[in-house]
C-alpha cells in the first residue's frame, strides 16, 4: 500500500492540536521547543506553506512503507532531494542535531556541527554536516549485501534488516558520516511503537549501521526534515532539485539555481568525485560571530557534543 | 618387488610413522595450554556475541581494528603453501621436496582461521547468508569471498592430490606395523586405489602439474583482492595504486617466515634433521632475504610518496606514523626489527647462521602482524573529517576480547597444524623418495647437488 | 388604517430595525471585504508576464502590493511583488525555466495583505512551463553503486571463476579415473 501525500498529512495532523491559530504571534512561534501550557510542541509545515505547531505527545509518526516494498528501494518518482546549508547564518546552536537525535530516538548525532578552519589565516566557521547522499556514493559501491542503497530520488538509505555489520561502508565514506551500533542501542518504547522501515531509520538494531537519511518519511508527507525545521536561523534549506526550489525552517523559499549562482554555492571536497547532494553557501556576510578557535591551528577543531549536553545554546 | 621396509620410501615412511606417535608429555603440555587459550578465546567471542562489538575497542572513529589485522595476517601466511609447493614445483627446484606438505597445510589452516576472523568482525554474523543471497558483485568483499573460497578449494585439492601416493604408501606401512585401525582405514580410503599403475601415475602427474600451475594466479589474486578492500576506499594511506603487489609481497614474505618457523619447530620436535637439513633452511633464508628487500622497497615507495607529496590528509597520517607521532616509536621499531634487521641477520657472514635465521623468521612474523595493524588503524585515525565531534586524539588499543580472540586464533591454528601432523605424514614421503629411488635404480636424473646431500644417510 | 399611517409605521419599523441592527461601522470582529484576485499570463510586446488583477466589489484596486509566489512542495517561492496600477493590475516577469509537474503545470499564488480598507486575500492559477519533470520510475543505470552491476565486471569475474573451477573439475575427473582404475581388480 503506497502512502499518498494527502493521507500522510492527514494522519500527521490527525489528533494533533494546532496551536498556532494565534495569528498575531505567528512568526515568533516558529522555534523548536516552544512549550504551550507546559507541553512541548513540534513545528509542522503543511504543503501550503503554513506552519503549524503540534503537541509533541499527540504527534503520530508519518506512516512509511514496509522494508520489502520495492518503492523503498526505488524512492519517490520524479523527485531529487537536495539540501543547501547557509554557512553565513549558522551560529553553532546545534538545534538541528538535538532535533534529529530526538526525533530518531538516537544519540549518535547524525547531523553534526563542526567548527571548521580551513587554514591558519582563514576565519573559522560553523559547519553542519549531514550525510551528503552522494550521487556516486562510495558507501553504496562497497556494500556486499546491498543493505545500503541509493534511490532514484537521490536518498541513500540503510536497510537494517539486511545489514551484516561488516562496516565496509564506514571505511569507505570519506566524510565519516556513518555510525555503528556497537552495543544494543538504548531506545525508548516509542521507537518500537511502529514497524521498522529504512525510510524512518528507527528502531536501531545492534550490529548495524545508521546515518542521516534526509527524512524520506517527512518528505513524502510534504514536511521538511527535522533538522531543517528545528534551525531557528533557517540555515538548512531542503527541497526538490527537479522543482528548482529549496525551503528552510523559517518558510523562506528560494530558487535553487539562483541561490547557488548568486551565493556561490559549492560542495564539500568536490575533488573526491562523490557528487554530494548537499551544497554549502560560503560564510560571507555572516549574521553571527565566528567560533572562537584562538590558539588552534588549521584543523577541524573539536566541538561540543550535544549528545552529552555540551554546547547547546 | 622388495618388501616395503626395504624401499627408500618405505624407510622414510617408517621414520615418519615415528612422528605420528601420541604426544609426549611436553607435547601434551603444549596442547593443553593451546586448548585453554582457544577455549578462553571462544568464551570471549561468546561474550562479544552477547554484548555486541562494544566489547572491543573499536568505535566510529576506528571501526576496523584487530580483527581485520588478524584477517590480513592469516590470509598473508596462507601464501606460504603456494610459494613453496607450486612455484618451486613449476620451476623444478628439487630442494622443495620435504617441505611441500608442511607448506600446503599452513595454507589450509591459515585460510580457515583468517576467514573466520572476518566473521568474528561482523556485527550481525547471524545474517552471513545475506552475502550469498543478496550478493553484490561490485563490492570488494564479494571479490574476497570468491577468491578465498576458490583458493581454499584449490589448496585442499592440491594438498590432497599431492598426498595420494603418500596415502597409498602409508596404508601399506600402517597395516604392516599394526597401527590403529582407523589410520589404516583412513589411508586406504584417501588413497582411492592408487596402486600405482602407470596410467594412475600419469593421471596423478597431470593433476599435480595442473593444480600447481592454476593455484599460483589464484593465490596472487587472493591477497590482491584483500588489499583492494582497503585501496578501493578513499582513505589516506589506503587509496594507493600499488596496494595489490604490496600486499602480495608482504604475504609471501610473512608466509616464508612462517614456513621457516614451522620447519624449525617440526625439526626440533620430531627429529627430522635428516630431511629438513641446513640446506633447506639456507635456501629459504635466501628467499626471505630477497623478499625482505623487495618489501622494504614497496614500503619505501608508499611512505616516501605520501610524505613528499604533502597532501594534507596524508601529511597527518605520515606525522602520526613517523617521527614524533603517537605511532612513531612503534613504526620505527617495526621497521628496524622486521624489515632491516632480518636481511642483515640472514645475509651477514659469520657463525650461528641457523639461529640467526630462526630469529629473523620469528621477528618477521611478529612485525608483519604489526605492519598490518599499522596499515589499518592509523589510517582510520586520520580521516578527512572527524567521525564524532568530541574526540580529539582517539587512541586505539585492543580490548581484552580482541586480544583473547587473537591469541585463540593463533592457538587454534597451531592446534590444527599439530593434529594434522599426527594424522597425516608431515613430510611428503613419496616426493622425497622419488629422486633417490631413481638414483639408486641407476638412472641418470640430472638432479643437482642437493639430492646428493639428501642421499647420504638415506641410502645406507 | 390610512395610507399615511401605514407609511409612517413602515418608516418607523424600518428605522427601529435600522437602529437595532449593528451599524455598518468597522467593529473589532467585523472583517472588511476581501478583494478578488485573478491571475493571467500575457506575452504582449515581447514580454512574458504574469498579471494579477485585484478587484474589490467589482472595482479595480489601485496601489495595492501584490506578492506573486510559485507554489513549491515545502513553501512559496516568491517571484516578485508589485503595486497595482489604476486598472488594478500588477505584473511580474514569468519565471522562465521554473519546472512544473509531469504535465509542466505549476501553480502561482498572488496574495494581498490586510489593510484598513480590505482584508487579506489570495488567488491561485495554473500555468504551463516548458520544463516538466515526469514522475517516472526509471531503470537504475549500470553503475558501481547501483543494483545493476557493470556487465564487464560480471563478465570478467565469471570468466575467471569459470576458468579456475573448470580446471579443478578436470583434476577431479582425473582423480575419479584413478579411483575407477582400481575397482575392476
Amino acid at each position: 500500500m503506497r502512502i499518498s501525500r494527502r493521507e500522510a498529512i492527514k494522519s500527521v495532523l490527525a489528533g494533533g492540536t494546532a496551536v498556532a491559530g494565534v495569528s498575531g504571534a505567528g512568526v515568533a512561534l516558529a522555534r523548536v521547543g516552544l512549550t504551550v501550557n507546559g507541553k512541548e510542541t513540534v513545528p509542522v509545515l503543511s504543503p501550503e506553506g503554513e506552519l503549524f505547531h503540534v503537541l509533541r505527545e499527540q504527534m503520530k509518526a508519518a506512516p512509511v512503507n514496509d522494508p520489502k516494498d520495492p518503492i523503498v528501494r526505488e524512492g519517490i518518482p520524479g523527485r531529487k532531494w537536495v539540501m543547501v546549508i547557509d554557512l553565513a547564518r549558522c551560529a553553532g546552536l546545534r538545534k538541528c542535531t538535538a532535533a534529529c537525535n530526538a526525533m530518531h530516538f538516537t544519540d549518535r548525532n547524525w547531523i553534526q556541527v563542526f567548527e571548521m578552519k580551513d587554514a591558519n589565516a582563514t576565519a573559522p566557521y560553523y559547519f553542519p554536516k549531514p550525510c551528503f547522499h552522494c550521487d556516486s556514493p562510495p558507501c553504496t559501491k562497497v556494500c556486499p549485501v546491498g543493505a545500503t542503497f541509493k534511490r532514484q530520488d537521490g536518498i541513500v538509505l540503510i536497510d537494517n534488516t539486511r545489514c551484516i555489520g561488516c562496516r565496509f561502508c564506514m571505511a569507505a565514506c570519506p566524510y565519516s558520516t556513518r555510525h555503528f551500533n556497537w552495543g544494543a542501542p538504548q531506545q525508548p518504547p516509542e521507537a518500537h511503537a511502529r514497524g521498522y522501515s529504512p525510510e524512518r531509520g528507527f528502531a536501531a538494531r545492534k550490529g548495524t549501521v545508521e546515518k542521516c537519511d534526509f527524512c524520506p518519511d517527512m518528505a513524502a508527507a510534504g514536511n521538511l526534515p527535522h533538522c531543517v525545521q528545528a534551525c531557528p536561523n533557517g540555515v538548512i534549506f531542503y527541497g526538490d532539485e527537479n522543482e528548482d526550489a529549496v525551503t528552510n525552517g523559517l518558510g523562506e523559499t528560494y530558487r535553487l539555481s539562483t541561490l547557488l549562482e548568486e551565493r556561490a554555492g559549492y560542495r564539500f571536497m568536490e575533488e573526491l568525485g562523490t557528487k554530494p547532494r548537499v551544497y554549502y553557501l560560503p560564510p560571507k556576510n555572516r549574521r553571527f560571530p565566528a567560533p572562537d578557535t584562538a590558539g588552534q591551528t588549521a584543523s577541524t577543531a573539536p566541538s561540543p557534543d550535544p549528545a552529552r549536553g555540551e554546547g547547546l545554546a | 618387488m622388495k618388501p616395503i621396509e626395504h624401499t627408500i620410501r618405505g624407510r622414510i615412511a617408517g621414520e615418519v610413522v615415528e612422528t605420528m606417535r601420541p604426544f609426549t608429555p611436553r607435547g601434551q603440555f603444549w596442547i593443553g595450554t593451546l586448548i585453554v587459550i582457544a577455549l578462553w578465546g571462544a568464551f570471549a567471542y561468546a561474550w562479544q556475541l552477547y554484548k555486541g562489538l562494544v566489547v572491543t575497542s573499536m568505535r566510529d572513529y576506528v571501526s576496523w581494528g584487530t580483527y581485520m589485522s588478524n584477517f590480513v595476517f592469516f590470509i598473508g601466511i596462507s601464501h606460504a603453501g603456494t610459494l613453496i609447493s607450486a612455484i618451486l614445483r613449476v620451476t623444478h627446484a628439487e630442494w622443495r621436496r620435504p617441505i611441500t606438505r608442511m607448506a600446503e597445510a599452513i595454507t589450509i589452516f591459515a585460510l580457515v582461521v583468517g576467514a573466520s576472523m572476518v566473521i568474528i568482525d561482523m556485527g550481525r554474523p547471524d545474517r552471513i547468508m545475506n552475502v550469498i543471497i543478496h550478493a553484490r558483485l561490485q563490492s570488494p568483499i564479494l571479490w574476497d569471498v570468491c577468491s578465498i573460497t576458490t583458493y581454499l578449494a584449490g589448496s585442499l585439492l592440491y594438498l590432497y592430490v599431492a598426498m595420494i601416493p603418500d596415502m597409498a604408501l602409508m596404508a601399506t606401512v600402517a597395516e604392516k606395523r599394526n597401527l590403529r585401525p582407523w589410520r589404516v582405514k583412513l589411508y586406504k580410503m584417501l588413497s582411492i586405489g592408487f596402486v600405482p599403475t602407470p596410467d594412475q601415475i600419469r593421471r596423478l602427474d597431470i593433476s599435480l602439474a595442473t593444480m600447481a600451475v592454476i593455484i599460483i594466479p589464484v593465490a596472487v589474486s587472493v591477497h590482491t583482492v584483500v588489499s583492494w578492500v582497503f585501496s578501493m576506499t578513499l582513505r589516506p594511506g589506503w587509496h594507493s595504486t600499488i596496494f595489490g603487489p604490496y600486499f602480495v609481497i608482504g604475504a609471501i614474505y610473512s608466509g616464508t617466515a612462517a614456513i621457516i618457523f614451522a620447519m624449525a619447530l617440526f625439526q626440533k620436535a620430531y627429529h627430522l634433521e635428516k630431511y629438513l637439513t641446513r640446506e633447506h633452511f639456507h635456501k629459504l633464508g635466501l628467499l626471505l632475504l630477497a623478499l625482505s628487500i623487495i618489501y622494504i622497497y614497496f614500503t619505501l615507495c608508499e611512505y616516501l610518496t605520501a610524505w613528499y607529496g604533502g597532501v594534507s590528509v596524508e601529511q597527518r597520517l605520515v606525522q602520526l606514523l613517523m617521527g614524533a607521532g603517537r605511532y612513531g616509536p612503534l613504526f620505527l621499531a617495526m621497521a628496524l626489527s622486521g624489515l632491516f634487521l632480518p636481511p642483515l641477520l640472514i645475509g651477514l657472514p659469520g657463525r650461528w647462521k641457523f639461529q640467526r635465521l630462526i630469529t629473523a623468521a620469528v621477528l618477521v612474523n611478529i612485525v608483519m602482524w604489526l605492519k598490518r595493524h599499522l596499515i589499518i588503524v592509523p589510517t582510520m585515525e586520520t580521516p578527512y573529517i572527524p567521525a564524532t565531534a568530541a574526540q580529539q586524539h582517539p587512541a586505539y588499543f585492543p580490548s581484552w576480547v580482541e586480544l583473547s580472540i587473537t591469541f585463540a586464533a593463533f592457538a587454534v591454528f597451531a592446534l590444527l597444524y599439530m593434529f594434522f601432523s599426527k594424522v597425516f605424514p608431515i613430510l611428503s614421503i613419496t616426493e622425497i623418495a622419488e629422486p633417490l629411488e631413481e638414483i639408486t635404480a641407476g638412472h641418470e636424473t640430472g638432479t643437482d647437488d642437493r639430492t646428493t646431500i639428501m642421499v647420504e644417510g638415506a641410502v645406507s | 388604517m390610512s395610507s399615511h399611517l401605514r407609511q409612517m409605521l413602515l418608516v418607523m419599523s424600518v428605522g427601529i430595525v435600522a437602529l437595532l441592527l449593528p451599524a455598518p461601522v468597522r467593529a473589532q470582529d467585523e472583517t472588511p471585504p476581501s478583494p478578488t484576485i485573478t491571475i493571467t499570463e500575457s506575452t504582449e510586446d515581447g514580454e512574458h508576464l504574469l498579471i494579477a488583477t485585484v478587484m474589490l466589489d467589482g472595482e479595480p484596486l489601485e496601489g495595492v502590493e501584490v506578492i506573486f509566489s510559485a507554489v513549491r512542495s515545502f513553501g512559496l517561492l516568491e517571484l516578485g511583488s508589485e503595486e497595482t496600477f489604476d486598472d488594478g493590475t500588477a505584473a511580474v516577469t514569468f519565471p522562465e525555466g521554473l519546472p512544473g509537474d509531469a504535465q509542466g503545470r505549476f501553480d502561482v499564488q498572488a496574495s494581498v495583505e490586510e489593510s484598513d480598507d480590505y482584508g487579506a486575500s489570495s488567488g491561485t492559477a495554473s500555468f504551463h512551463s516548458d520544463v516538466s519533470v515526469a514522475p517516472v520510475r526509471q531503470m537504475f543505470p549500470e553503475a558501481l553503486w547501483s543494483p545493476r552491476p557493470l556487465w564487464p565486471l560480471v563478465a570478467v569475474i565469471g570468466v575467471l571463476l569459470a576458468g579456475v573451477w573448470s580446471t579443478y573439475g578436470v583434476v577431479v575427473v582425473h582423480l575419479l579415473k584413478i579411483h575407477r582404475k582400481e575397482s575392476p581388480s
